[in-house]
């Protein structure tokens, strides 16, 4: 008998822990009752709740700083009552395992956030592979999906639902391929790491280059710690490095991950090119700080937005606005440009409630397609019907000179003496 | 008398969680977070699954495999990858399991001459191996990094497209498993592969051909691994290849080694408690930040005070209970 | 003549630190028959630690790793004492499963504390230069990698002379061979295993702080180096501190030699050429037969 009380005492311990789980999550959203409009057919939503869903790994240095955004629009609308009066909460999920995202940790998050906490908007973190392993769930469930990754993958799926408040690598095509023309520049290397974003990104930066006249001369896999835990970004690429320089490119570009590119850079650098090299996305200003600013002279960038590493150092008037009001609360400037990201993630969410005067999905959904305001990277467009905002990048030179590489727009930057410095073709 | 009235109790018992099991769906479906248990309970059997056939190998063969998540890849990988061919699911679970068991075959023939950390290092390495090749797959099958999407399973005609679906069928092939396992190391075989994990010398004695039972050991646990895969595949629904690295391996050694390694249930308790308390931490608000930390934490605890796991605790203390009572007995003789 | 240099330098580079972590491996193989997995995040530790001192405190490389290396040492012994032989006394096998939570642990720790940026600390540079520039072949070769390269060897040097001219180091080799027969001679074993442990963390992390300058500084570098040392020490044959510097510059120099062949393979070939060697040729290039069962 003793072991059947064993049995039904760990039986109950379940039933028990189950129990948590369920009643954890278990709270009503506000319920469906009328909702009052006031004279100028505004709804009065105080009561109700507006809950984020954030999937992403928490010990991650940009999702620290997604989160961070998140939580500084909610506060602003909590004190201006922005959203009708109606409450935010945000329901953060970790989807990290072994120190890298996962995608069957972002399943059940995003599983649990729909079905448990009845979420209307979910932000999964920037990794491409993890909206796209989480798309058809959300967009079955009909929740707002707002993703920051920057694969062209996950929007060709159709999902109605999901929206992207970046650039797609797509777009930046256009743009990086007029700089090489305009530098007539017809020898491209290639390193790329072999993530879901970077591999998309090289085949459309081929086919760009194939219109545009350009060869890609060598083309090299460099190992990314973000899909293999025991391959180090940095390590054993000398080999990559070494064939792509001898392949005598005009340039060298790379599509790797956020945080990795800096090392990438450097090592590019100290094997002895002097060329132009081209970046997928923006360096931290920790990073351009160690690569040293006379290897930095003559990283292209073409993005809508750059970031800074002092907020005096920005003169968009509406980055500044952002940078400042981030510094203002968390005491740093953000140094990655995860922060204009997931800042036009919150714009877009606060337009589509205000659009909608309403924080149920579905009415925001129909409301996004006729929004167009300003955002981190310029106006953001919805009216094209096809999900995404931003179409133009603008190719951006570190100089090395100041704080955060100084960066500057290319025709500046050709005109000025540092551009000297750098070999930019070849022939 | 007293005899009856076990079977009896057990025979209730045995209804009462039949029942329970049954209706498990239709009580989650009473409530809106159900929705999100069951989807829970569903893992777990997968995972139970996938620490049983790890436990084959570990535990009743004593030869330790930290590349466990490369058989379960192979395992949804092969399936998927032969029904988008346009075979019928059934047909391409069967080519998957023997390409699973060839696959588990000839990493076995070298591995079954290694001593237990090498083996360590060298399942390790055909976990690392397997996942490159995931990464960057020949003929790009396995779409690389992109992901792979899997449609809903369809079987006997029927459409397993929901969790309420799946988790009858997961209950049924679970169950499956278990009696499998059971039966296997019950088996003239299977007490072989027992024999040669407690001494290798003993067993070699006695005329059993030691390495021929290892590579068994290691054929059918992978098999049942790779089964786990399969199902794994048709409940997450989406497949890439971060899901299937080294910490999925991890995961699935520390599901074995907090219920106990060797025991029958060991491994499904593990699971079951395993994959709760992720569930659990990441419930918890604020929690998330520390939620692989605590998982680690747990893991090492458990190494560091429970190296037999829970049921080595349970076998302990039941030793020690018997050992009072003899204790007493002796005192008063 | 030219690339070969550039491939060759950069190589050995990397391949001395696989060695470093290699020596460490073999250390404590031969002194507990145990596998620390933890020992990647170890070094990431000890290379943001040193990164951090830099930063933070003005302190130049020298200065930064020594201290590293040092607090590293002792980091080593106290997770030996602490936690390794607690799980030890059980089963050495238990202590597989406990590093891989260590590592764990310490991987989000260390994420929390220091953040995931990739760092760079700043190259070495002598008579202003950050460069060797050999005549003969036209290269230029970072001073970073010739010191790296020299201090490696200098650090195993002096674990050979510890090992072989002190009273501790024959001590810690009786240990090795029969800890019953050492103790019983007045050996501590647990003062020779928390060394060992301790040495094994601070060459990590002297490898890691050295190589900060070339290959950056994260716990995910600090990772793929330490798990390559097991990698290097599987070559030359396990248990064998000569065979584990032999067989680490072997796996830095095929890593670097796959990347200019054919690179989307590069790992998968560096982990089939140590499955190769530990499948096919146990006993490794020194003919060291710790792998074989029985």
């Amino acid at each position: 008998m003793k072991n059947l009380k064993k049995i039904f005492a760990l039986l109950l311990a379940l039933l028990m822990v189950a129990g948590c789980l369920t009643a954890c999550g278990d709270k009503q959203n506000g319920g469906d009752d009328e909702i009052k409009y006031d004279e100028n057919g505004n709804p009065d939503l105080s009561g109700k709740t507006l809950k984020i869903g954030y999937i992403g790994n928490m010990t991650d240095s940009d999702c620290e700083i997604q989160q961070n955004v998140i939580n500084l629009f909610m506060d602003k609308w909590k004190a201006e009552g922005t959203l009708y009066g109606a409450d935010v909460e945000l329901i953060a999920y970790d989807n990290g395992n072994n120190g890298q995202q996962d995608t069957e940790m972002s399943i059940k998050s995003a599983q649990k956030l729909i079905s448990s906490d009845k979420v209307q908007v979910i932000i999964p973190a920037q990794m491409s592979n993890i909206i796209q392993a989480t798309g058809d769930i959300i967009n079955s469930a009909k929740v707002l999906d707002i993703g920051l990754g920057l694969s062209v993958t996950w929007m060709q799926q159709g999902w109605d639902y999901v929206y992207r408040s970046a650039l797609c690598n797509d777009f930046q095509i256009p743009s990086i391929t007029a700089a090489m023309t305009e530098l007539n520049q017809k020898n491209i290397a290639l390193l790329y790491a072999n993530t879901d974003n970077c591999l998309t990104f090289r085949d459309s930066l081929k086919a760009g280059c194939k219109d545009a006249g350009i060869n890609i001369v060598c083309e090299e896999m460099l190992p990314s710690a973000s899909t293999s835990a025991s391959s180090g970004s940095g390590t054993g690429i000398t080999g990559q490095i070494t064939k792509a320089i001898q392949s005598k490119p005009d340039a060298i570009f790379i599509s790797h991950m956020g945080n990795e590119y800096g090392t990438v850079v450097k090592q590019i650098r100290q094997s002895g090119f002097k060329g132009i090299i081209y970046l997928g996305q923006n360096l931290w200003a920790e990073e351009i700080e160690s690569i040293g600013n006379e290897e930095v002279n003559g990283v292209v960038l073409c993005s809508p937005y750059v970031t800074y590493a002092n907020v005096e150092d920005c003169k968009d008037p509406f980055i500044y606005e952002v940078l400042k009001a981030y510094k203002e609360k968390y005491g740093v400037c953000p140094t990655s440009e995860m922060v204009y990201k997931a800042w036009d993630a919150m714009l877009l969410l606060e337009n589509a409630v205000l659009a909608a005067k309403s924080i149920n999905s579905e009415d925001m959904q129909a409301a996004i397609s006729s929004l167009k305001f300003d955002g981190c990277g310029g106006v953001m467009d919805f009216t094209t019907g096809s999900n995404e905002c931003y179409f133009t990048a603008r190719p951006w030179v570190y100089t090395g000179q100041g704080a955060a590489g100084g960066v500057v727009l290319m025709e500046e930057w050709l005109k000025s003496d540092l551009a000297k410095n750098i070999v930019i073709t070849n022939s | 008398m007293k005899f009856g009235n076990m079977t009896k109790g057990k025979l209730m018992l045995g209804v009462a969680l039949t029942v329970l099991a049954l209706l498990i769906p239709l009580i989650c479906g009473l409530f809106g977070s159900g929705v999100y248990l069951l989807n829970v309970i569903n893992y777990i059997f997968v995972y139970i699954i996938a620490s049983t056939g790890l436990n084959v190998m570990t535990g009743y063969s004593g030869q330790i495999n930290l590349g466990g998540a490369a058989y379960f890849s192979v395992g949804a990988y092969g399936v998927v990858i032969l029904c988008n061919a346009g075979l019928p699911t059934i047909v391409s679970v069967i080519l998957a399991m023997l390409i699973v068991a060839l696959f588990g075959f000839l990493t076995a023939i070298p591995a079954a001459k290694l001593k237990f950390h090498f083996l360590a290092l060298a399942t390790m390495a055909v976990g690392e191996i397997v996942n490159n090749l995931l990464v960057v797959s020949p003929g790009g099958i396995t779409n690389d990094t992109h992901g792979m999407f899997v449609k809903s399973m369809k079987l006997f005609g029927i459409t397993f497209g929901n969790d309420t679906s799946l988790y009858y069928l997961l209950l049924i092939v679970t169950i499956a498993c278990l009696i499998f396992t059971w039966a296997f190391i019950r088996s003239r075989t299977g007490r072989a592969c027992v024999a040669t994990r407690d001494s290798v010398d003993a067993a070699g004695s006695c005329g059993i051909d030691v390495r021929k039972y290892k590579i068994i050991a290691t054929v059918v646990s992978c098999v049942i691994i790779g089964f786990g895969g399969f199902l794994f595949a048709y409940l997450n629904r989406y497949i890439s290849p971060d899901t299937f690295a080294a910490g999925k391996s991890t995961m699935f050694m520390s599901m074995m080694m907090l219920g106990g390694s060797g025991t029958l249930l060991g491994p499904a308790i593990g699971a079951v408690l395993i994959t709760l308390i992720m569930e659990v931490l990441r419930g918890i608000p604020g929690s998330g930040m520390y939620m692989q930390m605590s998982y680690g934490v747990v893991l090492l605890v458990v190494m560091m005070f429970l190296p037999q796991g829970l049921s080595g605790l349970l076998a302990n203390m039941k030793v020690k209970r018997l050992k009072k009572k003899l204790g007493e007995e002796e005192t008063v003789c | 003549m030219k690339i070969f240099l550039q491939l060759l330098i950069p190589g050995l580079c990397l391949g001395c630190v696989y060695g470093l972590n290699g020596v460490g491996a073999s250390l404590l193989y031969k002194g507990s028959r145990t596998i620390n997995n933890a020992q990647g995040s170890v070094v990431g530790i000890a290379a943001l630690l040193g990164y951090t001192l830099q930063r933070n405190l003005g302190l130049g490389l020298l200065a930064s790793t020594l201290i590293s290396t040092v607090v590293m040492f002792f980091f080593g012994v106290i997770l030996q004492v602490g936690i390794v032989s607690k799980v030890e006394k059980r089963s050495a096998a238990n202590v597989v499963v406990a590093t891989l939570a260590l590592s764990l642990i310490l991987t989000s720790a260390s994420n929390l504390i220091f953040g995931t940026i990739v760092y760079e600390s700043a190259v070495i540079t002598i008579n202003g230069s950050k460069y060797l520039h050999i005549a003969a072949a036209d290269v230029d070769i970072l001073w970073s990698n010739i010191v790296a390269i020299g201090v490696s060897l200098a650090a195993m040097l002096g674990i050979h002379l510890f090992l072989n001219k002190t009273k501790f180091g024959a001590g810690m080799r009786a240990a090795a061979m029969d800890p019953m027969a050492a103790e019983s001679c007045g050996v501590s074993v647990v003062a020779t295993r928390a060394v060992t442990w301790g040495l094994m963390s601070a060459l990590g992390a002297l490898g890691g702080c050295l190589t900060g300058p070339l290959f950056g500084v994260s716990t995910r570098i600090g990772v793929a180096t330490g798990a390559k040392g097991n990698t290097g020490a599987v070559l030359g044959g396990y248990g064998n501190m000569y065979g584990a510097i032999i067989g680490g510059i072997i796996i830095g120099l095929v890593e670097t030699a796959f990347g200019y062949i054919y690179s989307p393979y590069q790992m998968a070939f560096t982990n089939a050429l140590f499955l190769v060697f530990l499948l096919l040729l146990p006993r490794g290039i020194m003919n060291e037969k710790a792998l074989e069962e029985g």
